[in-house]
């Protein structure tokens, strides 16, 4: 395993190429605008190696019986996945923002189980290529990328149909040695700072698009694989000091780019998918049920901070004793743990595969996530309600360092007393980053938009059975037990009432 | 020699198929069959061949089958786990198996 600072030194071995604000970036690690992004994935392993985390933070591998960063492992079991989801609430708690691993963690779980059917149907090799990826990934305690989203074009056309064939990432050429691919994937959280792209698709298809249904892993410096790296909310606040930011220490959100693949070459041991496009749906859905489950334990670690920051400024303003203030503070915990009892539910609910390795409920995985495109809007809106307009009104840091206005800020932004002037500030600052930013398209997006996880919700809700349940009980169709509780049939013991 | 059939089912809280087409599909294909429902202290007491069926109502599987292996006394009990209503044709097919097999 690595710690915090091995993981920030390995990513100089690889040489990825990534453009940002039109330059091209030489060194990632030495680009200040992506430290937050790697200091917050750095967390996942700096707790692996604390004592008082390690529990949660680390795994012993089915494969070679190693410790390794539970980053890496497959889940053998419901402890494992639940697990999991305490390790996601604990790094919200510790980087207040998305901490990047999960995704390529989630990726690896999907294709242990998916390359496992696949070979069971088609005959094929994957997952003993996968294993071998697998292996070499616990061994190195590497970062993947999850890479699932692609950019789609037309949203009414499937992939095949598409003018520019490449909006989906596809195979243009089989070669005895391996596969060449092209196309672009969009979002991709913490791929400046990863080791490993996993590549997956992103839809269910058809025998016309059996070209997409690729799966594989490259190094992130992979040649012809390009890394346009996004902008978000305020993002050069980071290079104005450490208070303007709010979380200065580890950013807003992932840190995503869109990645292109402009002609990549993937040895085929690397191959975990080429043309089983009756697999793509079932990969997509496994790795969207272990990605939905994350998000009531990464969210509402975030949510924790914010609800601190909320209750400090509170008390900063000398509000904390009011019963408005109580009560919705009492509120976004109510929503913090609601979503928390999901994530728990789906993990608690999970079961084993034919490969062994163990998945959340999907019905409740989805739930979790539906959740969190609402809830944190509405802790976020409390959060603001309770802090008051100097959440996005604070002067810069800039200002309260020149001797000029100094006084003045200090004189003019005080609150109760005892409380220095710049620690409100900071609190303003950290409510504005957990409330205003990126964050909330992220949890409405992230792990796929509302409308995804309706789309699971309904096709697993059972309606037939739940119609069935409400003809019993208006008397529509009979009801077994009521004839056993009464010693006569609903007709007999109704007709005496009339 | 009959088979005899064992049936568990799980406790049923949120079944995302019909449980009970399960059994109907078992009792309707081996109308021969001795059936009997059990409950874990059964186990001990069962001294003839047969099968259990442990039927779940979702992949969760509240019934483990590894349970009932660990408390089943006779090693000429077969114990079988279904969890999903696409898994009812392979049952079959391997309990008709089984039936050929008694009576060789």
């Amino acid at each position: 395993m690595m710690n915090g600072k091995e993981y920030i030194e390995s990513l100089r071995k690889y040489n990825p190429t990534i453009y940002f604000m039109g330059k091209k970036i030489e060194s990632a690690v030495d680009e200040p605008m992506f430290f937050p992004h790697i200091h917050a994935a750095a967390m996942t392993y700096e707790l692996a190696f604390d004592p008082r985390y390690e529990d949660v933070m680390t795994a012993e591998s089915h494969l070679t019986g190693e410790k390794i960063n539970r980053f890496t492992h497959i889940h053998q079991s419901v402890d494992d996945l639940v697990k999991k989801v305490r390790m996601m609430r604990l790094l919200g708690q510790k980087t207040a923002t998305c901490f990047q691993r999960c995704v390529g963690f989630d990726a690896l779980n999907a294709l242990y189980i998916t390359t496992y059917n696949i070979d069971k149907k088609h005959n094929t090799e994957y997952h003993q290529n996968f294993l071998e990826f697998l292996k070499h990934v616990q061994k190195n305690d590497l970062m993947c990328v999850g890479s699932m989203t692609d950019v789609k074009g037309d949203r009414s056309l499937r992939p095949h149909q598409q003018k520019d064939p490449d909006l989906y990432v596809h195979v243009v050429e089989r070669r005895e040695d391996g596969i060449v691919v092209r196309g672009a994937k969009a979002h991709q959280t913490g791929a400046v700072n990863s080791h490993e792209v996993i590549v997956m698709p992103t839809r269910a298809l058809g025998p016309e698009d059996k070209e997409y249904a690729v799966s594989f892993a490259v190094p992130i410096d992979a040649e012809g694989l390009i890394n346009i790296f996004s902008r978000q909310t305020n993002d050069t606040r980071r290079l104005d000091g450490d208070i303007d930011c709010g979380n200065a220490k580890y950013g807003i959100v992932g840190g995503e780019t869109l990645m292109i693949f402009d002609d990549v070459f993937v040895p085929w041991e690397r191959v975990f998918m080429c043309g089983e496009y009756d697999f793509a749906g079932e990969l997509v859905e496994t790795f969207a049920t272990f990605h939905r489950q994350n998000y009531g334990g990464c969210k509402v670690g975030v949510a924790d901070v914010l609800i601190g920051a909320t209750a400090l400024l509170a008390e900063y303003n000398g509000v904390a004793k009011a019963s408005h203030i109580v009560d919705k503070l009492t509120e976004m915990i109510h929503l913090a743990e609601t979503c928390w009892c999901c994530s728990l539910a789906c993990s608690y609910e999970g079961y084993k595969t034919p490969s062994g390795a163990y998945v959340p409920n999907p019905m409740l995985a989805n739930i979790t996530k539906l959740n969190v495109t609402r809830f944190p809007y509405e802790w976020s809106r409390l959060a603001q309600d309770i802090a008051g307009g100097f959440v996005i009104t604070t002067p810069s840091e800039k200002d309260l360092r020149n001797p000029e206005t100094r006084k003045l800020i200090e004189k003019y932004m005080k609150g109760v007393e005892g409380i220095a002037v710049e620690d409100r500030l900071r609190m303003f600052r950290l409510v504005e980053n957990l409330s205003v930013g990126a964050q909330l398209p992220e949890s409405m997006h992230g792990a796929g938009s509302p409308q995804a996880q309706k789309i699971m919700i309904w096709r697993r809700g059972n309606v037939e059975m739940k119609k069935e349940l409400a003809k019993i009980i208006a008397g529509i169709k009979k009801d077994e037990h009521f004839i056993k509780l009464t010693g006569v049939d609903e007709e007999e013991f109704f007709k005496k009432m009339r | 020699m009959p088979l005899k059939v064992g049936i568990k089912y799980c406790g049923g809280c949120n079944p995302t198929y019909h449980r009970e087409d399960v059994e109907k599909a078992i009792r309707s294909e081996f109308k021969n069959a001795i059936f009997y429902y059990l409950s874990e202290k059964d186990l001990h007491c069962l001294e003839m061949p047969g099968v259990l069926v442990l039927i779940n109502g979702c992949k969760k599987g509240c019934v483990s089958s590894a349970k009932w292996e660990e408390n089943c006394e006779s090693e000429s009990i077969r114990i079988f786990r279904i969890d999903e209503k696409a898994e009812l044709e392979d049952l079959i097919s391997e309990l008709r198996e089984i039936l050929t097999e008694n009576s060789c």
